[in-house]
């Protein structure tokens, strides 16, 4: 990377503080995440060209793990090699560890009154509808069919009824893909 | 050691999710319950409330559980696990891609993961059923685990119905759903006291 030292520090520096920042104000998870950091660092500071972007995206699409955690690295990486890696990873893990933190003592206390107790259960009831939703809008938008409906539903039983880890659910399905797929031209481009 | 089994938990959960958070829950659920770490309503409490603060949810809810196992340094070292096997998987991933690999099977295994993740999802949705409409369901392997006293909830089941019914649109979005599911919990509490 052909950057003098100040160049590349101030590079360390704006991947932490957008990643904090980013992650800060963000509610919903990676995917939310991903059009405020091309924001940020291609548009804002031009440090990386839209189409490298996409290609980032269609990567992280790819990958196992956390979403934020997988874009932080590898747009870090690819700002400010490894260190850029770690700084953006750091940025980006400093607001949601720093507010659980603050947050566990109180919702330990406050999950003990009778009243909130029942609050919580119908908070709960509610997360399943939106999970279920989720499950909808995601399925349609794979073009989901008797196939992949399959899969989920194999996966589905095999960890409710046969009590399987699942760890395993991710091997199997990844071997059961590469054998159903594998010859399948729809199959192209990496989904959203 | 607990911070190291912390370590090794979280860092095994973040290297073979794929699909985000909430395909994390039955994982984090199986080696909580486990090890008898956090009970399931706890659990899934946390990950309601996750929701509604800024941040991935799986590093929320690491920070949490590490927070309650093992203090402070739990709660570091757990997140740090759940980030751990990422910093390897995204180095040889550029690693592949620089050299060229658009690797037809690769597409199709995660095509199928993708589809089976959506099975793992679902394990979550009845997750939190199980801690609010349908109490006493048999757990997994059913022919181990007989079924509890059942219970089933009928506001409950209204408050699901009508979280699903709304989420169909962008508005009013996930947080003020929640929102008024919780409102709605505290109401109907009230009345029930008043009342009775």
């Amino acid at each position: 990377m052909a950057l003098n030292n100040t160049a590349t520090f101030g590079r360390l520096v704006g991947l932490f503080v957008g990643y904090a920042k980013i992650a800060a104000f963000t509610l919903g998870g990676g995917m939310v995440m991903l059009p405020l950091i091309e924001q940020e660092f291609v548009h804002k500071r031009r440090w990386l060209d839209p189409q490298e972007f996409l290609d980032i995206v269609a990567l992280i699409n790819s990958l196992p793990g956390v979403i934020t955690v997988n874009s932080s690295l590898i747009i870090g990486r690819k700002v400010a090699g490894g260190a850029g890696a770690i700084f953006a990873l750091l940025g980006g893990m400093l607001p949601s560890v720093t507010i659980m933190l603050l947050l566990a003592p109180a919702v330990a206390a406050v999950r003990a009154a009778p009243a909130t107790q029942v609050a919580f259960t119908a908070l709960r009831a509610a997360v399943a509808g939106l999970i279920l939703r989720l499950i909808v809008r995601q399925g349609r938008k794979m073009n989901a069919g008797w196939k992949e409906a399959s899969f989920a539903v194999f996966a589905l039983l095999a960890v409710r009824i046969l009590g399987l880890h699942p760890i395993l659910i991710v091997p199997f399905a990844a071997v059961a893909g590469v054998l159903l797929y594998r010859n399948d031209k729809t199959v192209g481009e990496p989904q959203e | 050691m607990i911070e190291l089994e912390l370590f090794a938990m979280f860092a095994r959960i973040g290297a073979v999710t794929f699909g985000g958070g909430y395909a994390m829950v039955p994982l984090i659920e199986r080696e909580l319950s486990d090890r008898g770490w956090l009970t399931a309503p706890e659990l899934a409490d946390i990950v309601a409330i996750s929701q509604t603060t800024p941040g991935p949810l799986a590093l929320n809810v690491a920070t949490y559980v590490g927070r309650q196992v093992a203090g402070v340094s739990g709660a570091l070292v757990a997140s740090f696990g759940l980030a751990a096997p990422a910093v390897v998987i995204t180095a040889l991933a550029l690693f592949i891609v620089r050299r060229g690999g658009r690797w037809r099977s690769a597409r199709a295994a995660v095509r199928g993961v993708r589809s089976a993740v959506l099975g793992l999802i679902a394990t979550a949705v009845l997750f939190f059923l199980e801690t609010s409409v349908m109490l006493g369901l048999p757990r997994a392997p059913v022919w181990r685990e007989p079924a509890g006293p059942y219970r089933f909830s009928v506001p409950a089941a209204l408050v699901f119905v009508v979280a699903f019914v709304l989420a169909r649109g962008r508005k009013p979005g996930p947080i003020p759903i929640m929102l008024g599911a919780a409102l709605a919990g505290l109401g109907a509490y009230a009345i029930d006291r008043l009342v009775w």
